[in-house]
């Protein structure tokens, strides 16, 4: 039996036998030609030759971050001012092309590595891995290499040096077990893939290879980063133990995702989405959730040239109020102007954007196009279940003539007799310190309130979240945003209106516990964390936690905070 | 000759999807499309994948945008949208 150790890079663990997957090393020598039409005609036809065969991948392929990933190799591949380079210096030098490809290659990859970047240093490699492709076709070397299925059917563990995206999509996934690489960081485009497929993989082993055979007996355990190669009775016990619990986590997220969220000591917790990120959403997700607890609607003024008509709104909204089939869908009104805005609307540049003229005060300064939002959306209420919020609320006077400016527009829709939902539900999203102060009366004249985690906490900590130097403050964990948190939840229960969150915060693991036992009602996620917030909800007992909590507002530091909310997680029963 | 001042808004900067899609929108353009990097004056062609990613353009990263050619003005205009709009 022997260990090896790595870094744990997609999750999982795997069982099968050792395949080795060593690549035929291209030696480049520099020759020096006076033929240099047909050292160009090598590298287009190597390039054409490596573009089929990325689209037949690209074709074939059915995960969408797969084909993200070979699609960007093929713009690398297709990137005529990258090659041009390459023949210009084939040119003026007089070599072959291979050599003239393989130096501008190196040049590139050293600017990538010196400006220290995990990022960039992967995308050098991604380079690389593109230029020895077009290389071995150059030089007549054919590097797709086809995975042999095991005589036994075991799956097979793929041990190599390193592993391009394209030749992970090229092997077939009935097959692979998983991937052990010597080389390879946590962000390299195979480590992506790894994960979106679900395959386990170990990365960053120093000696992969070394001492193994094809056909060994193989364990591989994604999160810890280990590999053991022909374990010994009591590692295959072990090994059996482990894969069970992780199977039946899997049927759990997915038999938590198809039911309802309520606590273990039986109070319903709302699981909502975000979504408006784009024109197209994914509707699947919101048939297996309690609604859209934050729908954005900037898009459809960033795409348009001008600002978007009722007509074209109306359409948006409709069609998400149709598909949510009864669910609620809160519409959150423009929350654009400072750091975001469209070409067209015309507004000065600010020195703070994020105190800036934003969200709903600049509604208010442009009654018009604020009018034409609320129109849309109340008529979007008579075909499903709509309801509406206006951002950055600071003060009182804002939501009074918010709610006079719909007003008008109810007014104006009956005048019409157009169809409408005359009773939406109106709400605020509390985000700004000054709200957290006046939740108690804004609270008396709204339906529901739903925390954006994210600009609260950069509001309350006064940290900019896009400055690297004053991250450390910028913490939803901070006690002063714990503090606001549950202060508006406690605002949100005395008046008996609803608490929602639609930040980052929501989905966080170690918070969820905490934000149940405050009183929050309804968690709206990213679609992709909806199984596991579920998942997690159905664990907690809120009385259990909520005896934690005034404990937890009384760490007076960031670490105590951590450690105390570890120590929480600990009375949750998650395998 | 259009020319448009930005500061790279998103925490990505012009990395991954945000950088493949920009260069698919300046390819969409007839006009030449250059950016330079205000602090070190490096010049970047916003057509090409390899150019854009080797400009370091992270967030914060101030850059003047270069637009020269039949589409200029819808080109600057769009790109300008583009890139001061990315949230990634």
């Amino acid at each position: 039996m022997e260990r090896k150790a790595g870094i744990g890079a997609a999750s999982g663990i795997a069982g099968g036998v050792v395949r080795r997957s060593c690549k035929q090393a291209i030696i480049i020598e520099k020759r020096y030609t006076d033929d240099i039409d047909s050292e160009i005609t090598r590298l287009d036809d190597a390039r054409s030759d490596y573009r089929r065969y990325l689209e037949e991948l690209i074709n074939k392929e059915e995960n969408e971050d797969g084909r993200a990933i070979l699609e960007a190799y093929r713009e690398v591949a297709q990137d005529e001012s990258f090659f041009d380079g390459v023949k210009e210096r084939c040119r003026c030098e007089k070599v072959n092309i291979e050599y003239a490809l393989q130096v501008e290659m190196e040049s590139i990859v050293e600017q990538f590595l010196v400006m220290d970047d995990e990022y960039l240093s992967e995308r050098a490699n991604d380079i690389k891995n593109i230029c020895d492709a077009i290389t071995a076709r150059i030089v007549g070397i054919s590097d797709n290499e086809v995975l042999a299925p095991d005589e036994n059917g075991r799956k097979l563990i793929v041990f190599a040096e390193d592993l391009t995206p394209d030749a992970t999509l090229h092997m077939d996934r009935n097959l692979l077990g998983g991937f052990v690489t010597e080389k390879g960081g946590l962000t390299s485009h195979t480590v992506i893939l790894a994960k979106t497929l679900g395959i386990p993989a170990v990365v960053g082993v120093a000696g992969a290879l070394e001492g193994i055979a094809d056909g060994q007996k193989a364990i591989i355990y994604g999160d810890k980063g280990e590999v053991i190669i022909e374990p010994d009775a009591d590692e295959l016990e072990k090994f059996k133990r482990e894969l069970k619990i992780e199977n039946k986590k899997k049927d759990e997220y997915k038999k938590a995702l198809l039911g309802a969220a309520v606590t273990e000591d039986g109070i319903p917790v709302e699981v909502a989405v975000n979504m408006g990120d784009k024109s197209i959403d994914d509707y699947d997700i919101l048939k297996k959730c309690d609604g859209i607890g934050l729908y954005r609607t900037e898009f459809i003024y960033i795409q348009s040239q001008d600002y978007p008509s009722e007509d074209v709104q109306l359409k948006y909204y409709r069609k998400v109020a149709e598909e949510a089939e009864g669910r609620p869908v809160v519409i959150r009104t423009l929350d654009i102007g400072g750091d975001k805005q469209a070409s067209y609307m015309n507004m000065p540049k600010e020195e703070n954007p994020f105190l800036g003229y934003r969200a709903i005060r600049m509604c208010l300064g442009n009654k018009d196009i604020f009018l034409t939002q609320l129109r849309a959306i109340l008529q979007a209420g008579a075909y499903g279940n709509v309801e509406i919020m206006f951002p950055m609320i600071s003060c009182m006077e804002e939501l009074r003539e918010a709610k006079s400016i719909l007003d008008i527009a109810r007014q104006q829709l009956i005048d019409e007799g157009k169809k409408f939902d005359n009773d939406i539900k109106v709400g605020i999203m509390v985000e700004t310190p000054a709200a957290v102060q006046l939740c108690d009366l804004l609270a008396r004249e709204v339906d529901f309130f739903s925390i954006g985690t994210n600009d609260l906490t950069q509001y309350i900590t006064a940290a900019d979240r896009m400055n690297s130097n004053v991250q450390y403050l910028n913490n939803t964990c901070s006690i002063a945003v714990l503090r606001s948190i549950n202060h508006i939840c406690e605002c949100g229960e005395a008046n008996n209106i609803k608490v929602a969150m639609c930040g980052e915060a929501a989905s966080n693991p170690l918070l969820i516990p905490v934000w149940i036992a405050m009183g929050l009602t309804e968690l709206s996620v990213v679609p992709g964390q909806v199984a596991q917030t579920k998942y997690i909800v159905n664990k907690v007992n809120k009385q259990k936690i909520r005896v934690q909590l005034s404990d937890l507002l009384n760490m007076d530091t960031i670490e105590k905070v951590n450690a105390k909310l570890s120590e929480m997680q600990c009375l949750i029963d998650i395998d | 000759m259009q020319n448009r001042e930005i500061v790279i808004p998103n925490k990505t900067g012009l990395h991954a999807r945000p950088a493949s899609d920009l260069v698919k929108l300046c390819k969409s353009f007839e006009s030449n499309i250059d950016i330079t990097v205000k602090d070190s004056g490096k010049k970047i062609n916003a057509k090409s994948i390899i150019s854009v990613l080797s400009g370091g353009l992270k967030q914060g990263t101030e850059i003047e945008l270069a637009v020269e050619g039949s589409d200029e003005n819808q080109a600057a205009d769009e790109v300008y949208n583009y890139i001061s709009n990315l949230t990634e």
